[in-house]
């Protein structure tokens, strides 16, 4: 019962999904014990070192650090190399629990160099363990899965950070000062148990997994084996790990130069190692507190609220205040160096920590891995070393009271520059996320028009199917090859095959391997050069088409069996002549024939004669589901002077559905911004299968030409028409929304108003792809979609339980509801 | 009798009450001469001949213009209830009738004993 109530309070500050609870916990309980440690070493660290060298000596502290480091990233890196994740990380922190007892042992001689090498190895105990822990993280989490457990995570090192620094702030000054060294200890050997959980919980999902999907949790040994150059390379090369470096850079100059003023400014107004132990266990303490608080409480939901981007500029925006008051104001006064202190401590371990590591999300394990020991460690100790170079010549310059105002003055420069890095890395996060991601298939009529010439294949078919119908039809296909240039050895040679079938053909001769013995032998001979100019000249011949004229008259009134192909030939021929030719009269019979062989034909004439005329008796076609493609194909070969005509039929409620329909689609293959205008105008309208054709139309054509507008208004207002349409479905029947057919009309609407491959991407992997290309689609959606549309869309594409998405498509129905009768109310109003 | 210019030369000749004309050379525009194909054929039919073979075997080309010619006699012949046929044309002017549909209009034999036999 009490561990149910426990579950409950935990589950409404994290959004834990079933099964997530258990690892958290122990990442959790991971990052506490490495953490604690590091708190109970880190007031020793300082006080001992002010105690016995000055803070006048810090920067030599900062910048032996920084030295060391290097060599440390290259030692990290090739011993990575040569071991598994999880020997790796058991022996670090073995190593680490082993130097401890150690330095518990040198604390005991009183020597005075015991406090600089505790300095050094006390910055790289931290940064080696929390670069292990949170390359862990990445291992295991998603960007969604680690966005809704960084905050829960995070506040373990919090927690770990409180109990530390209180610990220190209670025994400091008692005589078992140094052993708390011990406790450190002896915690961090609880935490390597912990980790030891965490490995064999991944070891178990990912046997799972792999029957689901390849999911790379373990760096390839290749991805291990490097140095320090290698880790370099690696992050020169990529601009969205500059970024990340960069920001390392700048956040940590920022840091050492407030760390700096605020241990100048402590030193001055309380004396003693064991007092100063104690006010830095205190402070540590408090601000620790604070930060629990806001990582447990508030990063989640503020980076699930203003996504990463946003995230990303309140820790600096704060310190930007907060140096330049200092700078301008009050340098010298301890409670603005406490409250800046205090600022930078607990949001660069809640809010910066977690959305940095969520920026290392989707970064390729490889590159990740390389990368991430590279700058956490190397650009870290680095960025402090050069903050001590600028203090050193600061200091130069400056009288020290005069130096924390220029300090303050350096710092807000840098945390500008800081802000600038983080929007721009901000931008390349959504990008990278959107390469995460594949485009499972491509819209079925795009495929078919790039890799297929549908018009060549069918004519060749034809061409094929004439032989045994009628020579004339034949020679009439095969003088259309001519025409277009297409006739080329492979198609002769299809059609070459048993030719022999049409003896009465001479274009037939053309593709005989025998002799005929009539006439002319070769094909080059046979077919005259001006061919077309030659039966065009005929065909205007009035004599010709008087002839023809009263023969199409004839061949119209019979119906026999007979009837059929010399109609067929009629219908073919016609498309021959010019379009005010007598004889093309007889196209309207035609094009009304009673077979749809003969209306074929006759379609296909009409789409070369383009006479608006037959526009009407080709639109009649598009109810006949055995001639709609052709009576379409036919429309789209008229090309955009028949928009607005097509525009009434789509735009008339009293015509057949199908027509209308069909007439959308054509309208989607015009590809002019009058067919985008007129689709949009109609979608205000149009509901049900008449809104999904016109909205699959406007997809076809923004994937085909992204140059063209969009009307922003009438499809967002189709949007939450949409939403609230999947939401009511779903509140009627409790299905997945995205097991909807009328789902892809939101995400095509999506499209049209954002980037069309992105949604796309997003659409498809929401509901085909695996666990972690559905976390990356949801991650992308929530990058590229500002918050009013993101609000529209994720109740029906999050992973919610039924209960939870009944709740907020309730919600969202309510308010779409009243939204719109607002808008409905001020337009009457109006 | 050989009427027309170098280019062309038509040489008609009678069986029964067949009118045939042998055509040779070329039937172009550019060659028009004073008698053409159509005014030859309307003096036979003026004559009160109905029933008119063409024979191509010696026609080296024939443009849209020898064609109209053809159609024009054709019309003609066909008014006065007469028949027209033709023997012998080339593969490139069975072509062109083919695409042109008048294969489906005209009468059009290999030889002349098969057109002769049709006349029957």
């Amino acid at each position: 019962m009490a561990k149910q109530g426990r579950r409950s309070i935990l589950s409404r500050i994290v959004a834990f999904k079933p099964g997530e609870a258990g690892i958290a916990f122990f990442f959790f309980l991971s990052f506490f014990l490495i953490t604690a440690p590091y708190y109970i070493i880190k007031p020793i660290r300082n006080s001992s070192y002010l105690d016995q060298l000055g803070d006048e000596r810090l920067p030599l502290a900062y910048f032996l650090t920084a030295v060391l480091m290097g060599f440390i990233v290259n030692f990290h890196s090739r011993w990575g190399a040569r071991l598994r994740r999880i020997s790796l990380v058991v022996s670090t922190f073995l190593f680490f629990f082993s130097n401890i007892c150690l330095f518990w042992w040198l604390f005991q001689q009183r020597w005075t160099w015991v406090p600089v090498i505790f300095w050094v190895w006390a910055n790289i105990f931290a940064i080696v363990l929390v670069t292990q822990f949170w390359l862990l993280v990445n291992d295991v989490f998603n960007p969604r899965e680690a966005k809704r457990l960084i905050g829960f995570i995070g506040s373990g090192g919090q927690l770990g950070a409180i109990l530390g620094s209180l610990l220190v702030g209670v025994l400091a000054r008692t005589k078992a000062f140094t052993a708390l060294l011990l406790v450190a200890a002896a915690l961090l050997f609880l935490a390597i148990l912990a980790v030891l959980r965490i490995f064999n919980w991944q070891k178990s999902r990912s046997l799972a997994e792999a029957r689901e999907a390849p999911r790379l949790r373990e760096p390839s040994p290749a991805a291990t084996k490097v140095g320090f150059r290698d880790a370099l390379e690696t992050t020169r090369k990529n601009l969205y790990l500059r970024l990340l470096a960069g920001i390392m850079l700048a956040t940590l100059i920022v840091s050492t130069l407030v760390d700096w003023q605020f241990n100048s400014v402590v030193k001055n107004r309380v004396a003693g190692g064991s007092s100063l132990a104690s006010f830095f266990g205190y402070f540590n303490a408090g601000t620790m507190a604070f930060a629990f608080l806001f990582q447990l409480l508030l990063t989640s939901p503020l980076i699930r609220r203003f996504g990463i981007r946003l995230s990303l500029l309140i820790y600096p925006l704060i310190l930007l205040f907060g140096s330049a008051g200092m700078g301008i104001i009050a340098y010298a006064s301890i409670i603005p160096a406490v409250l800046i202190k205090a600022s930078d401590k607990s949001l660069a371990y809640s809010l910066n920590q977690s959305v940095r590591e969520l920026l290392y999300i989707p970064i390729v394990p490889e590159e990740k891995s390389k990368s991430k020991t590279f700058i956490d460690m190397f650009v870290n100790r680095f960025a402090k070393g050069v903050g001590a170079v600028i203090l050193w010549i600061l200091l130069l310059i400056f009288p020290k009271s005069a130096a924390i105002r220029a300090v303050s003055l350096v710092a807000v420069g840098a945390i500008l520059l800081w802000a600038y890095l983080n929007v721009r890395v901000g931008r390349e996060y959504a990008t990278l996320v959107k390469e995460k991601l594949e485009l499972k298939w491509e819209r079925g009529d795009k495929l078919v028009a790039e890799k297929v010439d549908v018009d060549f294949a069918k004519l060749v078919f034809d061409t094929l199917e004439s032989r045994n119908r009628s020579s004339v039809l034949y020679a009439l296909h095969l003088f259309d090859l001519i025409r277009q240039d297409r006739l080329t050895p492979e198609v002769r040679k299809l059609i070459s095959y048993k030719t022999d079938e049409v003896r009465a053909s001479s274009l037939g001769i053309l593709f005989e391997q025998t002799e005929t013995g009539l006439g002319p032998t070769s094909e080059e001979e046979l077919i005259p050069e001006d061919l077309e100019k030659d039966v065009a000249e005929i065909m205007a011949l009035d004599v010709y088409q008087e002839v023809i004229k009263n023969y199409l008259e004839k061949t119209l009134e019979d119906k026999s069996e007979a009837g059929v192909v010399a109609r067929m030939e009629a219908a073919k021929a016609v498309g021959l002549m010019a379009p005010r030719a007598p004889a093309v009269e007889k196209l309207a019979s035609l094009l009304e024939d009673d077979s749809p062989d003969v209306v074929r034909y006759a379609m296909e004439s009409a789409a070369v004669l383009k006479r608006r005329e037959d526009i009407p008796l080709l639109v009649r076609q598009l109810k006949n589901p055995v001639l709609r493609d052709d009576a379409s194909a036919s429309l789209v070969r008229f090309g955009p002077k028949i928009i607005g005509t097509l525009a009434d039929y789509l735009g008339d409620p009293t015509e057949d559905m199908s027509v209308r329909l069909a007439v959308a689609a054509i309208l989607g293959r015009l590809g002019t911004q009058e067919a985008v205008d007129f689709l949009a105008w109609e979608l205000a309208s149009a509901e049900g299968e008449l809104a999904a054709a016109i909205i699959d139309s406007l997809d076809q054509l923004k994937g085909e030409h992204p140059e063209l507008s969009f009307p922003e208004y009438r499809l967002r207002s189709k949007l939450k028409r949409e939403v609230l349409t999947l939401c009511s479905e779903f509140l009627r029947q409790p299905k997945p929304p995205l097991s909807q057919k009328s789902s892809s009309n939101i995400f095509k609407l999506l499209g049209l108003l954002y980037s069309h491959e992105d949604m796309t991407k997003a659409y498809q992997n929401l509901k085909t792809g695996t666990k972690d290309s559905v976390a990356y689609a949801l991650e992308l959606l929530d990058n590229v979609l500002e918050k009013e549309t993101r609000d529209l869309i994720f109740p029906l594409v999050e992973d919610l339980s039924a209960e939870e998405r009944m709740r907020r498509c309730r919600a969202l129905l309510e308010s779409l509801t009243a939204l719109q009768a607002e808008s409905k109310e001020g337009e009457e109003k109006r | 009798m050989v009427r027309g210019a170098l280019m062309m030369k038509i040489q008609p000749r009678f069986k029964n009450d067949i009118v045939i004309f042998d055509i040779e050379g070329e039937i172009k525009r550019s060659d028009i001469t004073d008698v053409t194909l159509h005014q030859l054929v309307k003096e036979q039919l003026e004559a009160g001949r109905r029933k008119i073979l063409l024979n191509f075997d010696r026609v080296e080309f024939i443009d849209s213009f020898g064609v109209g010619e053809i159609l024009a006699s054709y019309i003609s012949t066909h008014n006065l209830g007469g028949k027209l046929k033709l023997i012998r044309i080339s593969k490139k002017l069975y072509l062109i009738f083919q695409v042109t549909m008048l294969t489906k209009v005209l009468d059009i034999f290999e030889d002349e004993e098969s057109a002769l036999k049709s006349f029957l």
